[in-house]
């Protein structure tokens, strides 16, 4: 969402745009208040607001309200509880309450009364604190970009490994589609969990546009699993969060797609098999 | 707390949705909340209502760390349109009603869309895809993409005007 849409204003310089370039702005108005718009497009549609066009501001305001609301389509979910937890655990203490200012610690200590007297006291601490801060700061800063690397390297392998290692995962085969074709596939899923993962052996190597895509078939229903890149070796790894459990589909299949994927299947499956 | 106990469920379900995985929409959670917490003044009431804040600032975060995974090689599909209400016993509305239930309207309104004008739609809202990055994924000529995106959302705003 373009957060410039919300806010974005005719400018007081009234600039004419010729009828084909404030036309091919307008049509550019719902994506750009989506943020789908490249730079050259921004542009023009800035341009088109700073020539005064109440209408195409006033289309431009509807667009952004409509995606505002696309802010709240996405479905509620309660998240895991270790979230609640890891976050308890990172603010502490204090978790219940929100942080004091350092006026209201300083008004604390001094008394309500000497208001003045601690943000004096704070002034000086404050300057005493930018310099040494300074010098933590630069340190700091590397190695916080190296943990939060590390940890976000390191969350979907956690993940993976919960599953495998979990007695009641269940493994189910996905075996090749064409005759006498090394690929296969297994596929590690756990009726407690609303993840399974999906493990790629010896898929034949896809040109840099085009992605395997894994499909979860109930009926004539073909839902989008995710997709994912082999490598040399043809070994991928998809990790796939299930939209209901995994025994309440008929099939699964995993097809060659343009990068990105599909909204449905548009080659034959490389392997598919059978719940 | 208080804040992840009403809007834990939405800011989860957001990144869910673009990240489709839920180990990476768990770190988004907690990084947002984390945010949050340490800058507590970054809401500004002039930039409009908390929640809608709250959750561009979620959106970002979550297409920030897809565009992470896809460079580490990592791939995962903005999940498909759900229309069910959501997952039971999660905070059903953590905002006012209305702004639930424009989100909830849009949501199946976006389900009657056809097939490759949603794609388009929800690549570009929840993938945060531009018009050329649409086209070059896609394969599709960028006029094409252009059109059936505008098409796509005018038609969702004449059905969303219809609703009222």
């Amino acid at each position: 969402m373009n957060a410039e849409g919300m806010s974005e204003q005719p400018g007081k310089e009234d600039r004419r745009l010729d009828a084909a370039a404030a036309r091919s702005a307008r049509e550019l108005l719902p994506a750009h208040a989506l943020g789908a718009t490249d730079a050259e497009e921004q542009e023009q549609v800035r341009a088109l607001l700073a020539s005064g066009d109440a209408a195409a501001a006033a289309e431009l305001a509807e667009y952004a309200a409509l995606c505002e609301a696309l802010l709240y389509s996405a479905p509620t979910a309660r998240a895991p509880e270790q979230v609640g937890v890891r976050l308890r655990a990172a603010l502490g203490p204090q978790a219940g309450a929100r942080p004091a200012s350092w006026g209201e610690r300083l008004r604390a200590w001094f008394g309500a009364g000497s208001a003045r007297l601690a943000w004096g006291v704070a002034g000086a601490a404050a300057a005493l604190l930018l310099v040494t801060n300074l010098l933590w700061a630069a340190r700091l800063a590397g190695e916080r970009a190296a943990r939060a690397a590390l940890a976000a390297e390191l969350g979907g392998q956690t993940e993976a490994v919960a599953l495998l290692m979990d007695e009641e995962t269940e493994a189910m085969p996905l075996p090749p589609m064409e005759e006498g074709s090394p690929a296969q596939a297994m596929v590690y899923w756990n009726p407690a969990r609303d993840m399974a993962m999906l493990y790629a052996e010896q898929f034949p190597p896809l040109p840099a546009d085009r992605v395997y895509q894994l499909w979860l078939i109930r009926g004539d229903e073909r839902m989008d699993g995710g997709y994912f890149t082999v490598d040399e070796a043809g070994e991928g790894v998809l990790l796939v969060h299930l939209p209901m459990p995994l025994k309440e589909f008929d099939a699964l299949g995993v097809t060659p797609e343009p990068m990105g994927g599909s909204p449905g299947p548009t080659s034959p499956p490389v392997v598919r098999g059978t719940l | 707390m208080e804040l992840y106990a009403r809007y834990g469920g939405a800011v989860y379900g957001l990144a869910l949705r673009v990240l489709g995985q839920s180990g990476h929409a768990e770190e988004v959670t907690q990084d947002v909340f984390l945010k949050l917490w340490e800058q507590p003044d970054r809401w500004d009431p002039a930039l409009g209502r908390f929640s809608s804040w709250l959750l561009t600032l979620t959106r970002n975060a979550a297409i920030d760390r897809l565009r992470y995974e896809q460079r580490r090689g990592y791939h995962s599909a903005v999940a498909p349109v759900d229309d069910s209400p959501g997952e039971a016993g999660a905070q059903a509305t953590p905002f006012s009603d209305a702004l639930w239930y424009d989100g909830q309207v849009l949501r199946r309104l976006l389900a009657r869309l056809p097939a490759e004008q949603r794609q388009l739609i929800e690549l570009a809202f929840f993938g945060g895809y531009t018009h050329s990055e649409l086209a070059a994924m896609l394969h599709l000529p960028l006029g094409t993409v252009k059109t059936r995106l505008r098409a796509g959302l005018q038609k969702l705003r004449a059905l969303w005007r219809e609703e009222g």
